[in-house]
């Protein structure tokens, strides 16, 4: 009987997705495009197969920066660190497999780094009271230009002046029968964040402190470890995509930084959109991923600037994620204001 | 002469997950009647008021307002027809302050007002109605009653002429709701209807002009309250005969003390002195009762022996241990099991009945940190069996439970850890008159199975019945520790308004 119940979600996000793409055509009508040759185009089942592969790489490091999202929000937490603790672990990565070799180390290094970062934010906010969506914010700016200097000044390509070194191949994350490693990797990952979540005593835990501070003192346990865990699970998984990019993806950073930039924001939305539920997460990252991939034709097919592709795909994400954001915000600030009263 | 305020006809709902709360309930009230609803836990009382209140929608049936008949899109509606309601779980922001609640609620029906007008309005409802609230202080630092209080201001600040009141008094002390009573007597006599549900026979008797029962969804009867007892009223509800006596458990002299608090000094949330110099000794097999009006220092004095607030001075032991700087964790590992006074607390409403039913003891359910949910399943599914909790299922999530049966989860969650000491706030809030009967028994019988037990309820009856000892705690002291039968009325009322004895 409660199956119906667990359905309203999914109703919601299906009125969103809906609404999503009612914006996207209002805004390209706006701009003089047709919505219906544009969105046909942006949802081109064709383009859609003929670019499976690629969509589902790109999925990858979106998944994991959602889980990174998503768990610290089940705490009751903001992250909005991710896309810092992203870079880190790219960074970290592509340093240790291009000294090592080692794929595994890499993809571990990566993960130390993400975490480590995340539980210095978690410490901040938890022990001095600082914000942590101020700390993220400015971390995230700091990281970018640190792994900038590292990429263009310390580990600079011999051959290529605007891109770091590659890693060597024994390094690189390849396919299986035509899967990317990656892709695996992430979906792994986030049957693993599930599992963490509702089945072990630290996301019982995490999800208790999230509901109530209150009550998982009541209850015996600790919010500021529940959280301080959160953040620390949260940054690994974050450092996890990072090292997926750069192991599986690009196998080196651009000066631009352009397969890093925004792979954690993006993150939160594909977060929001599965409703913080890392089974859902998956999904959500193919969809987006197609979304964000398919708005760039506009570009090629209708001469559309780039800045327009980057509005439709943000205008189907905020409505997708807009209802569920709200509500959480409106959590988060109320349980803002209690932790700043008791100090 | 009278006419109808509300009609309801043949009114059912059915929940998105199939429960069916109610089943063709029809209904008059007339206008400006104190009308009581009584119903067991679970019978569709709080369905059928927020229907009332257009906060959800029937799935078959009419209701009439004043002779016009409504489809209301949202509680707005209702409240532009002039219903106002107070929910059995309260809906004020405990981060602000009363005055900012209030003024919240008036500027969502009045665009443009300002929080000027809501302190004017305030004062001058609360001079029109007696319902004395302090405008400035924050929400979550009143006792319960106070916030009940702040609840119906708001409501009569909007002028309702209907009010509907969910279980308005569970949460009271007797004068406190000798006080709302009269309120609403004058309330009556303003022309105003009410609508009154309660769990508690002696105060349907004694406040209301009619009365309506509900069982499983459906009116078993309806009658003028004058011509129907108490037992009569319980029969219809329960459908059979309820004993309204629980026998007490008897102290034994030189029983071993279970819990012992020693010269206890506690702080408030605003840092103010709450406990001041408590001392106090629950033996094994016994009940040891805390009477008192509320806000005197109860909550602070449980909360620092289950160790979720902060000791000022003082000592605690469990079992000969002292727990004075150990963690709630350890507390609760050597033996002893809280039932907090709220719901909102004790109770995660996100989480599902099984999930919530080992909320304070996920340790003993896990292995190497990961949960065996079929040890949670098993404590769940007996929980639910003992204490007859009603749910669709195990993994329904606790928020679509009413009121009792959420109650009945927490506090036979505690009960079914077979702790060594029971510190239990308000066990009975909610509860229907079965319901209370069952915890009140199994209490006792813990108590008498060598447990120890440390009551606190504002229900002074429920206290002189069950205790083996009542102490009488005011303005933050003990300041007396007898057996119930040793206390004479005149005593106890002069106690509990603070008179040293
Ligand atoms: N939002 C909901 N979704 C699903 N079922 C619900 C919901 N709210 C209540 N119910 C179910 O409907 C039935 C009636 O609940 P209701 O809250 O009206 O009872 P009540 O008479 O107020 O009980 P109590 O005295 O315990 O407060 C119960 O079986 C309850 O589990
Ligand atoms: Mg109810």
């Amino acid at each position: 009987m409660p199956r119906v119940e667990k359905l309203l979600p999914l109703l919601e996000v299906g009125a969103s997705i809906g609404v999503g793409i009612g914006v996207a055509a209002l805004v390209l009508f706006a701009f003089g495009y047709n919505p219906g040759e544009c969105l046909a185009a942006i949802f081109d089942p064709h383009y859609l197969v003929s670019n499976a592969g690629f969509i589902l790489s790109n999925a990858a490091p979106l998944i994991c920066t959602a889980i990174a999202f998503a768990i610290p929000a089940l705490a009751g937490l903001f992250n909005i660190g991710s896309e810092g603790q992203m870079y880190l672990g790219a960074i970290t990565s592509l340093v240790v497999s291009y000294l090592t070799g080692n794929p595994f180390l890499g993809i571990a290094s990566g993960m130390i780094a993400g975490a480590g970062l995340a539980s210095l934010i978690a410490f901040l906010r938890l022990w001095l009271n600082i914000n942590e969506v101020v700390t993220s914010i400015m971390l995230n700016w700091t990281l970018y230009f640190v792994v900038l200097y590292i990429v263009t000044q310390v580990i600079p390509s011999p051959q290529a002046g605007y891109r770091s070194v590659s890693i060597p191949p024994s390094a690189r994350i390849g396919s299986i029968y035509g899967v990317p490693g990656v892709l695996l990797i992430a979906v792994g990952a986030a049957i693993v964040a599930n599992y963490i979540v509702f089945r072990t005593r630290l996301g019982y835990t995490i999800r208790v402190s999230g509901f109530s501070p209150k009550t998982a003192t009541y209850a015996g346990m600790n919010p500021r470890t529940a959280s301080l865990y959160s953040m620390l699970l949260a940054g690994a998984f974050a450092g996890l995509g990072g090292a997926l990019i750069v192991q599986g993806i690009v196998y080196y950073i651009t000066d631009t930084m352009s397969s890093l930039y925004g792979v954690g924001f993006t993150g939160i939305g594909v977060a929001l959109l599965a409703r913080n539920m890392p089974i859902a997460i998956p999904l959500s990252a193919f969809f987006i991923s197609w979304v964000s991939l398919g708005s760039t034709r506009l570009e090629l097919l209708f001469g559309a600037p780039s800045e327009l592709s980057q509005v439709v795909t943000g205008a189907i994400l905020i409505a997708l994620a807009a209802p569920y954001a709200f509500r959480l915000i409106v959590h988060y600030i109320r349980s803002w204001r209690l932790v700043k009263a008791h100090g | 002469m009278t006419r109808p305020a509300i009609v309801v006809r043949d009114v059912w709902k059915v929940y998105p997950d199939g429960t069916v709360a109610l089943r063709g309930v029809s209904l008059e009230i007339d206008e400006g009647e104190i009308h009581g609803v009584l119903g067991e836990n679970g019978a569709g009382k709080t369905t059928l008021m927020r229907i009332i209140y257009g906060e959800i929608k029937p799935t078959r049936g009419e209701i009439e307002v004043f002779g016009k008949k409504v489809r209301f899109r949202g509680p707005w509606d209702a409240m532009r027809m002039g219903i106002a309601m107070v929910y059995q779980r309260f809906t004020l922001v405990p981060t602000m302050s009363v005055l900012e609640n209030l003024f919240l609620a008036l500027s969502s029906v009045e665009r443009g007002a300002r929080i000027s007008d809501a302190r004017s309005l305030a004062e001058e409802t609360m001079e029109r109605t007696g319902l004395r609230v302090p405008l400035d202080a924050r929400v979550e630092e009143l006792p319960v009653g106070l916030q009940q209080r702040v609840e119906i201001l708001k409501a009569l600040m909007r002028r309702a002429r209907v009010l509907i009141l969910d279980e308005p008094t569970s949460v009271l002390s007797p004068l406190e709701v000798e006080a709302l009573f009269s309120t609403l007597r004058k309330l009556k006599e303003m022309g105003i209807t009410i609508v009154f549900i309660t769990h508690k026979l002696k105060e349907v008797k004694e406040v209301t002009d009619r009365v309506t029962v509900l069982r499983r969804g459906r009116v078993v009867g309806s009658a003028v309250t004058s011509e129907v007892s108490e037992v009569d009223l319980a029969r219809m509800m329960v459908g059979r005969e309820v004993l309204m006596k629980v026998r007490r458990a008897e102290s034994r002299e030189h029983a071993k003390p279970i819990l012992v608090v020693k010269d206890l000094w506690v702080r408030d949330d605003r840092g103010l002195p709450a406990v001041k110099g408590v001392s106090l000794e629950v033996r094994e097999g016994e009940v040891l009762g805390i009477a008192g009006v509320q806000g005197n220092g109860q909550r602070e004095l449980v909360e620092a022996i289950a160790g979720v607030r902060p000791v000022e001075k003082g000592r605690i032991e469990i079992n000969g241990i002292d727990v004075t700087s150990a963690s709630t964790e350890e507390r609760y590992r050597l033996g002893l099991a809280y039932v907090p006074e709220s719901r909102d607390i004790g109770l995660v409403l996100d989480m599902s009945v099984a999930e919530n039913s080992v909320l304070t003891r996920v340790r003993e359910v896990s292995r190497a940190g990961l949960l065996s949910m079929r040890r949670i399943l098993e404590i769940a599914s007996e929980v639910v069996r003992t204490f007859a909790v009603v749910t669709p299922s195990l993994s329904t999530s606790v928020r679509y439970l009413s009121g009792g049966n959420q109650q009945k989860l927490m506090v036979g969650r505690e009960l079914a850890k077979r702790p060594r000491v029971l510190v239990v706030s308000e066990p009975t809030h909610g509860l229907d008159v079965a319901a209370t009967e069952f915890v009140r028994r199994t209490i006792v019988s813990f108590a008498e199975g060598g447990g120890a037990v440390l009551l606190v309820s504002s229900d002074l009856e429920e206290v002189m019945q069950l205790s083996s000892r009542v102490a009488i705690m005011s303005g933050g002291r003990i300041l007396a520790i007898k057996k119930p039968s040793e206390y004479s009325l005149e005593e106890l009322g002069l106690l509990m308004g603070g008179a040293v004895a």
